[in-house]
């Protein structure tokens, strides 16, 4: 009777560390961790001592989503719903890209400018939730695609 | 092996069971000043529906992290304590979070303060074919025998922006139910008893096109809304302490105006906020409904809108609107100085 007890507070001391982990595992969530990535994008173009390395990082950082969103497009066979949110996300993406380098009938942004450029693309890229149309599956396909390459 | 106190262990488990359950409901900061009169007359009544069963994160310059919907929840907590003649209903929708993945648990909390007390908070589990019958259940319970019909009556809706045709995604917990702008206008619907809110304020992306305009006609006499992308730092709730008893359009221009001042200070995109006189408007809503392009969009939130006088090729009627817009600093529309205040779908 004893050993029973003692087996059952090992189950419950088991569920218990199942609770806790269970928070863990559903911080990792693939939107969440986009955002955060452009945020250090955005930090570390702040950080860049001068105006060509803000816009080569920006530059860097910005053709490394796009390509990761064409590598995750071709690697899997998308929704309707996710093929539209990669197209409208990769559309937003180029013509940012397109805006920093003064490409596609755009000036290209001064260079004092940058730091709020910066400011710019992470805002317009979570005001909108431009990666909320994207299923949890494909964002994670997109985010691990996106480490290994940027 | 290590012995283990089987009473110890299953104590444990029950206070961090009883923890977990309620670890996502936003507290209610304990009031600062002692709490009004018990007898001050009620003049205003405002029911909340704060979304949170989405991505609500975003980072503002310094890379701070802040969570929209919690954020917005704490601004009017802090105005419903300082409103000595208003009653507030708070909804927060919350991810579900199911107990060791597997139990599901409750996913909303709704919060009651009448004369600047906290009178009730209580969770419960969110109908999916219903989205807001338990909101609606709770106000119908709580409320003061006070009438609608005597109270100044606003709705304010936070959340990513409300498709116009029902499409399944929008709430993460409940993936497979679709949700619309039909949904929300049958909520507002459930938790008046009046025939419709004095005022309605849609804090969300592209709450300015005319199908959503003319989805809440019935149930709104001003709307305030932003026909373009809005920020998730959203319109502050605390704003709503700062304004005066009015007519209902000038409760939604007052609002807008000061949400707007807030906005541009705080963003580089553009902050295009409108009010909508529904009477006014109503004619010209349910027009270009049926000459501007649908949003056929399979995405949760819908497709690109756009200021509607670049759309279609008639002119748009903008009496009974009016608009504050400030264009992004960067970007496609940086150019774009004016607003029409209507928002339409766009496939560009």
């Amino acid at each position: 009777m004893r050993t029973l007890l003692h087996r059952s507070a090992l189950v419950v001391l088991a569920l218990m560390l199942l609770a806790v982990a269970t928070p863990v595992q559903a911080d990792i969530n693939p939107h969440k961790k986009l955002k955060q990535h452009v945020r250090s994008m955005v930090q570390d173009v702040k950080a860049a001592p001068t105006a060509e390395k803000k816009r080569a990082l920006l530059d860097e950082k910005l053709r490394g989503m796009i390509d990761a969103l064409n590598r995750a497009e071709s690697m899997a066979t998308l929704s309707p719903s996710d093929q539209e949110g990669i197209d409208a996300l990769r559309t937003r993406l180029q013509e940012t890209l397109d805006e920093l380098h003064g490409q596609n009938g755009y000036e290209a942004v001064p260079a004092g400018q940058l730091n709020s450029f910066a400011d710019y693309v992470q805002q317009d890229f979570e005001q909108a939730d431009r990666t909320l149309t994207i299923s949890l599956t494909t964002a994670l396909l997109v985010l691990i695609l996106i480490v290994l390459l940027v | 092996m290590m012995p283990v106190c089987p009473r110890a262990a299953l104590l444990l488990c029950a206070v961090l069971l009883t923890a977990s359950g309620c670890s996502s409901v936003v507290p209610v900061p304990n009031a600062d000043a002692p709490p009004p009169s018990p007898s001050t007359e009620l003049q205003q009544r405002i029911v909340v529906l704060v979304h949170g069963d989405a991505s609500y994160l975003y980072h503002t310059p310094d890379g701070a992290a802040h969570q929209a919907d919690e954020e917005t929840l704490r601004e009017a907590f802090a105005a419903a304590r300082s409103m000595p003649q208003a009653e507030v209903f708070i909804v927060h929708q919350r991810p579900q979070d199911p107990l060791l993945g597997l139990f599901p648990r409750d996913d909303g909390t709704l919060y009651h303060f009448r004369r600047g007390r906290l009178q009730h908070r209580t969770t419960y589990k969110r109908t999916p074919d219903s989205t807001f019958a338990g909101a609606a259940a709770f106000l119908r319970q709580y409320r003061s025998s006070t009438p609608d019909s005597t109270l100044l009556t606003t709705a304010l809706y936070y959340g990513h922006a409300v498709p116009e045709r029902p499409r399944p995604g929008y709430h993460r917990s409940h993936r497979d139910v679709p949700f619309g702008i039909d949904d929300l206008a049958r909520g507002l619907e459930q938790l008046t008893t009046a025939d419709a809110f004095d005022a309605v304020v849609l804090s969300t992306c592209d709450g300015g096109t005319p199908h959503t305009v003319a989805a809440l006609a019935p149930y709104a006499r001003s709307l305030l809304a932003s026909p373009s992308d809005l920020h998730l730092s959203f319109l502050d709730a605390d704003l709503l302490s700062t304004l005066p008893i009015a007519s209902p359009s000038a409760w939604t221009a007052r609002f807008a105006k000061r949400a707007h001042n807030r906005l541009v200070n705080r963003v580089t995109t553009a902050v295009t906020l409108a009010t909508y006189d529904m009477d006014r408007v109503v004619s010209t809503a349910r027009g270009p409904t049926r000459t501007a392009r649908p949003d056929t969009s399979t995405t949760p939130t819908g497709g690109r809108h756009v200021d509607c006088r670049r759309v279609l090729d008639a002119a748009v009627d903008t009496s009974g609107v009016r608009v504050w817009h400030r264009p992004a600093r960067f970007g496609p529309q940086a150019d774009h100085t004016t607003h029409s205040g209507w928002g339409c779908h766009t496939s560009e």
